[in-house]
């Protein structure tokens, strides 16, 4: 079951006397949604997910999930990073357990452990070290590490852009599937639109200095999605339009955030697009 | 089995020549070395047995080190010699591990600790571990306690500092990934800061075994009558030099054997560059 997320009134600021990094940010996510962030490096995408996982916490306003506001990390909203991070001196198979053993989980362990890499296709790979596996290898070991704790919500902060464009079109399609298939809600950070277009049911425009929320693209395409097809080239145009006029236009030209980033205009439009 | 099938398979092996070779390889550089100290020792043993000035130290030769040595070994009374001096490094080094690697893991994690301990630490690392057996006798009822205080002097330092430079060479992302699964401090230090070091641990392990070993034999002058360092002395008293060369030949060998058991370990423990 993926989990309703809330993005209240966020405003970050690093700093006492800094301006802010990111501000009044609103934005509802429905459980087993799938969000792509897209937006200018240091546009405070990933700023905005760190606070979603409840690695950082807003100067002002709050994220809640399943209305209860985050206040610490937790195993049922990880995150996969850009690096997978796994630890060199455990075994793949370890390694997709770490996230049940950090959070205590004992039960059926060795099961759950065989049905992620059973999930992810690295079953027969389970003793190998994870330096003898490739980078794709790797954040798939990753992603059965997230999904052995069954998370209500994944966190993805670019973690493919370090991989092959074959690998990473692969695994954009293959952890959307997993996600949809089990409900679970994902907010994804890139910078690439086709990823955000193939993984995202809608498409979050940001803008910087300060980070906000700048347009909301609506993506009503049928998974799995084709890059070459007509409908998917025409929403990457409308995405590309609006993110380079949110690099061109200053943050107070644009609209408030504080108004429902959702807005129907913005449906409208991508209601137009044909399946 | 058809003759391609069979050199298909056989040519994934290498072949038993070559096994051999790389075998006789691997022995033949330790054979040499060993040969040529026997040689180098032999000749000492020689020069000193015929030259009437020094002819009361040819107990050093070979000869009859090697046979003393062997009455040492077939007698029992090598165990009895040994047994207390590997009682003594064994307490003062689990001393070292006890307070050296949670004192090293602080200083790792926490800066403030660094800065603070940093120029006190240094310090008493350049004392020389021997430099304390004034303070070891006073402060100690026993000479045991007072030899068992002076290994841990020794070996304190490469453990405490080792662990802390494992700590902070952690890669900081694992610290994310582990507070990503809202993991507690307590299994942090389980399942990441503990085997993260491991490695770094074990080579300050080994640096530390070493110093007390050396150690170990002046510090057993001090009124001990048991252990190889009184065994030496007590050899020196009587005028047995054999049995003095065979004890010296006793210690080389389990120094080696206590380091190779450890560099085992690091072996099975290690996950750098593998």
């Amino acid at each position: 079951m993926g989990a309703n997320l809330q993005i209240n009134g966020i405003t970050h600021t690093f700093g006492r006397t800094a301006e802010p990094v990111l501000k009044d940010l609103q934005l509802d996510i429905t459980a087993g949604q799938s969000v792509a962030l897209i937006g200018e490096s240091g546009c405070g995408k990933s700023t905005l997910l760190h606070m979603l996982a409840g690695l950082l916490m807003p100067t002002e306003g709050c994220v809640r999930v399943n209305g209860r506001q985050i206040t610490r990390p937790h195993a049922d909203w990880n995150m996969m990073f850009q690096r997978p991070a796994l630890y060199p001196w455990l075994s793949v198979k370890q390694n997709v357990a770490l996230g049940l053993q950090f959070t205590g989980q004992k039960q059926g362990l060795r099961e759950r452990v065989r049905e992620m890499l059973q999930l992810v296709g690295l079953s027969d790979r389970r003793d190998d070290r994870i330096q003898d596996l490739s980078g794709g290898q790797q954040q798939r070991v990753a992603l059965a590490r997230s999904l052995a704790v069954e998370p209500q919500m994944i966190l993805l902060d670019e973690p493919f852009s370090a991989l092959d464009a074959f690998t990473r079109r692969g695994l954009q399609v293959e952890v959307g599937r997993i996600a949809r298939d089990r409900g679970i809600t994902l907010v994804l950070v890139t910078h690439d639109i086709d990823e955000a277009l193939t993984m995202g049911d809608r498409v979050v425009v940001m803008g910087r200095n300060p980070g906000t929320f700048r347009d909301v693209v609506d993506v009503p395409l049928a998974y799995p999605r084709n890059p070459v097809h007509p409908d998917f080239m025409r929403l990457r145009s409308q995405v590309m339009a609006r993110f380079e006029a949110s690099i061109d236009t200053p943050a107070s030209d644009k609209p408030r955030s504080d108004q429902p980033v959702s807005e129907p205009t913005f449906r409208e439009e991508s209601a137009h697009v044909q399946l | 089995m058809s003759t391609t099938e069979t050199a298909r398979i056989g040519a994934g092996l290498p072949p038993l020549g070559q096994l051999m070779r790389g075998g006789l390889a691997n022995l033949l550089y330790p054979v040499a070395g060993l040969g040529l100290l026997l040689a180098v020792w032999w000749y000492g043993g020689y020069l000193v047995a015929s030259n009437p000035a020094t002819q009361a130290f040819a107990g050093f030769a070979p000869g009859p080190a090697l046979s003393a040595t062997w009455t040492l070994v077939t007698s029992g009374t090598l165990a009895s010699i040994v047994m207390p001096s590997l009682s003594r490094i064994g307490q003062g080094l689990l001393w070292a591990v006890v307070i050296g690697v949670p004192l090293g893991i602080l200083v790792g994690s926490l800066p403030f600790l660094r800065k603070l301990t940093n120029f006190p630490f240094q310090l008493l690392r350049m004392v020389s571990p021997l430099a304390w057996m004034p303070v070891a006798v006073l402060a100690f009822s026993t000479w045991n306690g007072a030899i068992i205080f002076l290994i841990f002097m020794a070996s304190v330092w490469p453990i405490l500092f080792s662990t802390a430079f494992g700590v902070q060479r952690i890669d900081p992302m694992y610290y994310k990934v582990a507070r990503n699964f809202g993991a507690s401090p307590l299994a942090t230090l389980r399942r990441l800061v503990v085997p993260a070091v491991a490695p770094d641990m074990l080579a300050g392990f080994r640096l530390a075994l070493g110093v007390a070993w050396v150690v170990l034999v002046p510090a057993e002058y001090l009124g001990v009558t048991s252990g190889l360092g009184y065994a030496i002395n007590d050899a020196r008293d009587i005028l047995a030099y054999d049995l003095l060369a065979a004890l010296v030949l006793v210690i080389g060998v389990i120094g080696f054997l206590l380091d190779t058991a450890v560099v085992s370990l690091i072996r099975y423990f290690g996950w750098q560059g593998s």
